[in-house]
């Protein structure tokens, strides 16, 4: 009982001093000035964050830096490639020593691995997107396409798109995209890799995961081009995508290696 | 006193959600526009503290108002394919620097009239 009362006295008192105190400093405008202050400088602080972690992507970016970027990119390219070539040279200077070292061997398997890895012919995995093209039910205007339905063309120009963006795997509906893999149409459904596919088309790449999505997601960039026709694109980014191997057999009769 | 670190705070917990608070690159025009609003109904409180005319209800309402007006702008100009948000951004920074002009004006006067006394009673005294 007499804790109660206790409490109540406490309370009471507590709720008074609060009250005293509020109407003594006129805290109320502060504090809804505060409010909007929060608002300014929480907005403020997630823009510039946006801003900041955003201008190494593509999209913003005006035609004049893209070209200059892209000059300098070059550049770099071809500093790249000529490191590249050196030690090309090296691993041949490795391959013609007969020496049997543990250098060699590890060189020699890293090299079959990326190999292997742009040949297409291990599984792997990483992060990526993940693109679902679905069929539209919109009919279009007659001159230009008669439907909405995924053509070949379609497919095509995003695994371009997809590469063009620096992906190193890709497969439609699990086929693996390889050097030499075809996509056409053929009648009413479409071969990857001479094998056929149907929508909805799912179209996995390795990569990173936001060159690849604003390289699909760019302004006037195929995404929108595929949605004005009325073909449904869902794009998701994932951290863990796993793509098949190429399991067909690659046969090469008329190449030969020329040294 | 109290007043003052009030704000202060709600200037800090402001800080460290916009820290943590994650905008996806397409929003980033709504909410650059929306800051233009807030930061023009901030200036504007100023100037009319300056003329004894600030009343709470009306920088409250100016404040979120405008935010959302400016927002919507952004909305119906990409549906129109019109940068209609331009129109906000023009008018709004405008308005930011003429109430700055104001805000200025009248502290630049505070000072020189501080000055003037000083010198006014520094005669006095070498009569």
């Amino acid at each position: 009982m007499e804790k109660d009362i206790l409490k109540k006295i406490f309370s009471n008192n507590t709720k008074e001093a609060i009250v005293r105190f509020v109407k003594k400093h006129s805290v109320m405008p502060y504090i809804l000035i505060g409010v909007t202050m929060f608002f300014l400088t929480m907005m403020l602080t997630a823009q510039m964050k946006t801003v900041n972690s955003t201008t190494e992507i593509l999209q913003g970016k005006r035609e004049s830096q893209l070209i200059d970027d892209l000059v300098q990119l070059q550049r770099k390219y071809n500093d790249l490639k000529a490191d590249h070539d050196e030690s090309v040279k090296i691993v041949e200077e490795y391959k013609s020593n007969s020496a049997t070292n543990s250098q060699l061997i590890s060189s020699m398997t890293d090299e079959l691995k990326r190999l292997s890895i742009s040949s297409g012919t291990v599984n792997v995995k990483g992060e990526g997107i993940v693109i679902v093209l679905t069929d539209g039910t919109k009919v279009l205007e007659p001159d230009l396409r008669q439907d909405s339905l995924v053509h070949d063309s379609d497919l095509l120009t995003v695994v371009n798109e997809l590469k063009a963006a620096g992906a190193e795997a890709i497969s439609i509906n699990g086929q693996r995209v390889i050097a030499t893999s075809a996509i056409r149409c053929a009648g009413p459904i479409i071969q990857v890799n001479y094998q056929r596919v149907a929508a909805p088309f799912t179209v996995k790449a390795i990569g990173n995961a936001q060159y690849l999505e604003s390289a699909i997601n760019i302004k006037n960039g195929v995404a929108d081009l595929l949605r004005e026709i009325g073909i449904g694109v869902k794009i998701t980014r994932e951290k863990d995508i796993k793509i098949q191997k190429f399991d067909g057999a690659l046969n090469f009769e008329n190449a030969n290696i020329d040294e | 006193m109290v007043g003052v670190i009030i704000l202060i705070g709600f200037v800090i917990a402001g800080f460290l959600t916009g820290l943590n608070l994650v905008i996806p690159y397409v929003y980033s025009k709504y909410i650059a526009v929306a800051i233009l609003a807030c930061l023009d109904s901030v200036f504007g409180a100023f100037t009319a503290n300056i003329d004894k005319k600030f009343r709470i209800n009306i920088f409250l309402s100016g404040f979120f108002g405008n935010a959302l007006i400016a927002m919507f702008l952004v909305f119906i100009g990409d549906k129109l394919n019109v940068d209609i948000y331009l129109a906000a951004v023009i008018v709004f920074s405008g308005r930011l620097l003429n109430n700055f002009s104001t805000i200025r004006r009248e502290y630049i006067q505070k000072i020189d009239n501080k000055v003037n006394r000083e010198k006014n009673k520094n005669k006095i005294e070498k009569i």
